[in-house]
């Protein structure tokens, strides 16, 4: 749910009189953080400017807030206040096309400073870039080092673009475990298939990917084939025997890719079982040639 | 046109058969061997379609021949041939004209005398008696025209005493292999400013080795569109002492959209792309394009002996995405280098010259070994390699260390499957249309990931080595490639001794090449390309199709 300026600017105009109250200022920030494209740039600069909210209340809320959210806004509201040139910097740095034109990144030597983190997020959020340079700003954060995953999750959570949520799923990949796996079982929920099997993906790429094998067994029930092919994989790539009933059982999905992951990878979980399949033979002689190719290779193991 | 030209192949067959006088009756042009003209493709044209004289116009579309056009090929009647014509009074003879006469003009001493003429074509004329070789000179339209100059001893009746059939074939377009000697490189300039974003080492090193034949272009001046092998392919029509170049400029329609006319157009605006010896040509539609219409996604084999003297073309894509079909229809009529697709719908970028590519060796036994993207040899090299911090693989990857990326199971899983479901199968199209040998095979240790916004398609983990740039001048050959950064240093000026990956290639590879590992990881690797996506060049065309490439032709249009 969206809230207006008008709001906003009712609730700093009350701050004083609240005694800078870390609830109230808090609400505020969430506020600016829900705000619209066109209301939020002057939300953040009446906040930048309130001096009834002071910068040791920010730095607080910025530390140690239990919404990364109110954290980020806090961030972002000092950031300008202390180091306006590289939030700057930041905002008016423009992307480069990668060779194919389905990416755009962000290759100023700002985007490597830990600091510029809460600007990069914020220009996701309110900034008026098309879909592929907010999806490039996302792709910067994993440059940027540091903590910068509880970052992502909270553009994961709050970006309308799919676009953008696709890459942070896919981000995630190199994510510390704690906002890694938030941001994840969030991705396998997604409203987008791309996400949802961009978020499938990644799981297979984390050395601890097994924490949310049951959110992948899941979705090997997923309504699109690309996520159900997805999670077979990572499914297999992880190791997890527990989920071969589920993996012998997609064998039969009527999706190619389905196939061929769910054979491959229940043939890394349990070899045995995988070459004693029953439809082995018929597998053989998929009109897939690749789930054929790999069920000849078991066969004749 | 091809039952016509049938019909043409009969009646020369059968005029061979004619009897003939004592004297000999033949047309000649120097460097031909002998009996060569008589044979199919006989004697070599090209396309007149450039424009020598700068002033907008096609030089074949000039009333008269255009000042400095030397776009054609040359016969000679020798004197001789009047000697029996002499002795019998009456005798007399004819040239006739036979085939695609309308895309053809043959002159003497600048008379049109046959060929393609206001009004009808002409297709006989009476020749004149004289003591000296006449010269006729021949000038061609289209590509892959073909017609025959029939030469006729006539006696005075006009049945015909003995005859003489010069074949004439225009030249296809053809494309560059890396065999070929370089002529000029390019590179797009983005060493400016003082951020880490740059390919500085990479220009630099390209100006050391090349010097005056490589020209760095401000990037800038081009929107940042670093990606100059996508935007032209460079290929050529040629005959006998001539050669007009072909620049064909994709419709991929990105910041360097204008280099090719920049560069090879004489007069911009003049109304003709092109100049003196040279064209600029596109083919399909910008509205349309995608990425497989880039030129990194068209490549060409060496010579692949007899069969295919000028190597094969292939391109990448599938049945559903594919480069313009006007495009790969173009290749596929020129015949000679007769192209194919391999899959590359794997790939996020989806071009060929991702994961193969030439080397020469002159020990080889076609003179090449193909490159090939090869997982197996990657693991190999790592896991025989010292454990050493990867500063560069920190960075863009999270892989800190060699025992790190070893001990990645994803890594390696993902790669596993990459190989059985694509790259093997694609590793024996190749076998078969090149008639690869297990000993011609050379690996390229190389490993794949899953780069975001790609959808779980494809790129390269390593630098991709494979996507190389060949340089031959005289005998010495550089290659350009990708620093792999497979140890202790984001710095490409140091460490490259020890580098694994790079002793690989320095210990495997064919002798006597100059390798040169330039840094090209924040320009082009993390953007989805690698040292020759970011480079293009010309090179000197080194046979004469119409001695070796004919049945290429002859297969399809005689046939």
């Amino acid at each position: 749910m969206r809230t207006t300026l008008l709001t906003l600017l009712a609730l700093l105009s009350a701050l004083p009189a609240l005694a800078q109250d870390h609830a109230d200022v808090a609400d505020v920030l969430l506020i600016a953080w829900d705000l619209e494209e066109a209301d939020y740039p002057s939300a953040r600069r009446q906040l930048v400017l309130d001096e009834a909210i002071d910068d040791g209340l920010l730095a607080d809320l910025a530390e140690s807030h239990l919404d990364v959210r109110v954290r980020t806004q806090a961030a972002i509201v000092l950031g300008w206040r202390h180091d306006a040139e590289l939030f700057s910097a930041v905002w008016t740095a423009r992307p480069v096309n990668d060779r194919r034109d389905v990416r755009q990144r962000f290759v100023d030597d700002v985007f490597a400073d830990p600091d510029a983190q809460p600007a990069v997020v914020e220009r996701i959020l309110h900034g008026t870039d098309a879909s592929l340079a907010r999806a490039g700003l996302a792709m910067s954060m994993i440059r940027i080092g540091d903590d910068w995953g509880e970052r992502i999750l909270a553009v994961l959570s709050d970006s309308d673009d799919g676009k953008v949520r696709e890459m942070a799923a896919w981000s995630f990949r190199h994510a510390a475990p704690e906002s890694a796996f938030a941001g994840l079982s969030l991705g396998l929920r997604d409203t987008l298939p791309d996400v949802r099997a961009e978020a499938a993906r990644s799981l297979g790429f984390r050395v601890d990917g097994e924490e949310l094998a049951e959110d992948l067994v899941l979705a090997l029930q997923d309504t699109d084939p690309a996520v159900r092919a997805a999670s077979a994989r990572s499914l297999g790539y992880l190791h997890v025997v527990a989920a071969a009933g589920a993996l012998t059982a997609a064998i039969g999905d009527a999706g190619p890719d389905v196939r061929l992951n769910a054979l491959r990878s229940l043939d890394r979980v349990d070899p045995t079982l995988s070459k004693a399949l029953p439809g082995l033979d018929r597998l053989a002689q998929d009109p897939d040639p690749k789930v054929a190719r790999v069920a000849e290779r078991i066969r004749l193991r | 046109m091809r039952r016509r030209i049938i019909a043409l192949a009969s009646a020369a067959l059968l005029l061979a058969g004619c009897p003939s006088s004592e004297a000999p009756l033949e047309l000649t042009a120097e460097g031909y061997p002998l009996g060569s003209l008589e044979t199919f493709p006989g004697l070599a044209l090209i396309p007149n379609i450039d424009d020598d004289n700068v002033d907008g116009e096609p030089d074949w579309s000039e009333a008269g021949r255009a000042a400095e056009d030397d776009d054609r090929s040359v016969f000679v009647l020798p004197a001789t041939a009047w000697e029996s014509v002499k002795a019998n009074k009456g005798e007399w003879l004819r040239l006739d004209l036979g085939g695609d006469a309308g895309n053809i003009r043959i002159t003497q001493e600048d008379v049109l005398i046959l060929g393609e003429a206001e009004g009808p074509n002409l297709t006989s004329y009476n020749l004149t008696e004289t003591d000296v070789d006449q010269v006729f000179e021949v000038e061609a339209d289209q590509p892959l025209t073909i017609t025959t100059a029939t030469l006729y001893h006539l006696d005075e009746d006009g049945e015909v005493l003995a005859s003489f059939t010069l074949w004439m074939t225009t030249g296809s377009m053809l494309l560059n292999h890396h065999l070929q000697q370089t002529e000029h490189v390019w590179v797009m300039d983005l060493s400016f400013g003082g951020g880490s974003y740059n390919n500085r080492h990479m220009v630099e090193t390209y100006e050391d080795v090349l010097g005056e034949q490589f020209t760095a272009f401000s990037a800038q001046t081009y929107f940042g569109d670093v990606w100059i092998q996508d935007e032209v392919q460079f290929g050529w029509y040629g005959a006998k002492d001539q050669r007009i170049d072909v620049v064909i400029d994709s419709v991929r329609d990105r910041g360097l959209d204008n280099w090719p006319e920049n560069n090879f157009d004489a007069i911009p605006g003049d109304g003709f792309v092109g100049g003196p010896d040279a064209i600029i040509g596109t083919w399909g539609r910008p509205q349309v394009a995608n990425s497989l219409d880039s030129f990194g996604n068209l490549e060409v084999s060496p010579p692949l002996g007899d069969a295919y003297p000028f190597g094969r073309a292939y391109w990448g894509g599938d049945d559903n995405y594919h480069p313009a079909v006007e495009m790969t229809d173009h290749l596929a009529d020129q015949l000679i280098q007769a192209p194919f697709r391999v899959d590359t719908s794997w790939l996020c970028v989806g071009h060929v010259d991702e994961f193969v590519s030439f080397v020469p060796d002159p020990s080889a036994p076609r003179g090449f070994r193909f490159v090939y993207s090869d997982a197996s040899a990657a693991w190999e090299v790592l896991e025989g390699a010292d454990n050493v911090e990867l500063p560069k693989y920190r960075q863009s990857y999270g892989i800190d260390t060699i025992e790190e990326f070893v001990n990645d199971d994803a890594v390696r899983y993902f790669n596993e499957d990459l190989t059985e479901d694509v790259l093997d199968p694609i590793l024996d199209r190749f076998i078969d249309k090149f008639d690869l040998t297990a000993e011609e095979i050379i690996p390229m240790p190389s490993l794949f990931e899953e780069p975001g916004g790609c959808g779980g398609t494809d790129a390269a983990l390593i630098p991709g080595m494979a996507n190389m740039i060949v340089a031959n001048r005289g005998d010495r050959t550089d290659i350009f490639l990708a620093d792999p950064f497979m140890r202790d240093s984001a710095n490409s000026d140091i460490g490259q001794d020890e580098d694994p990956m790079i002793a690989f290639i320095e210990d495997t590879y064919p002798s006597g090449i100059d390798w040169h590992f330039v840094d090209n990881w924040s320009v082009y690797h993390l953007g989805l390309g690698e040292v020759h996506c970011g480079t293009n060049m010309t090179r000197t065309p080194n046979e004469e199709w119409w001695l070796t490439a004919g049945h290429l032709i002859e297969d399809e249009v005689l046939n």
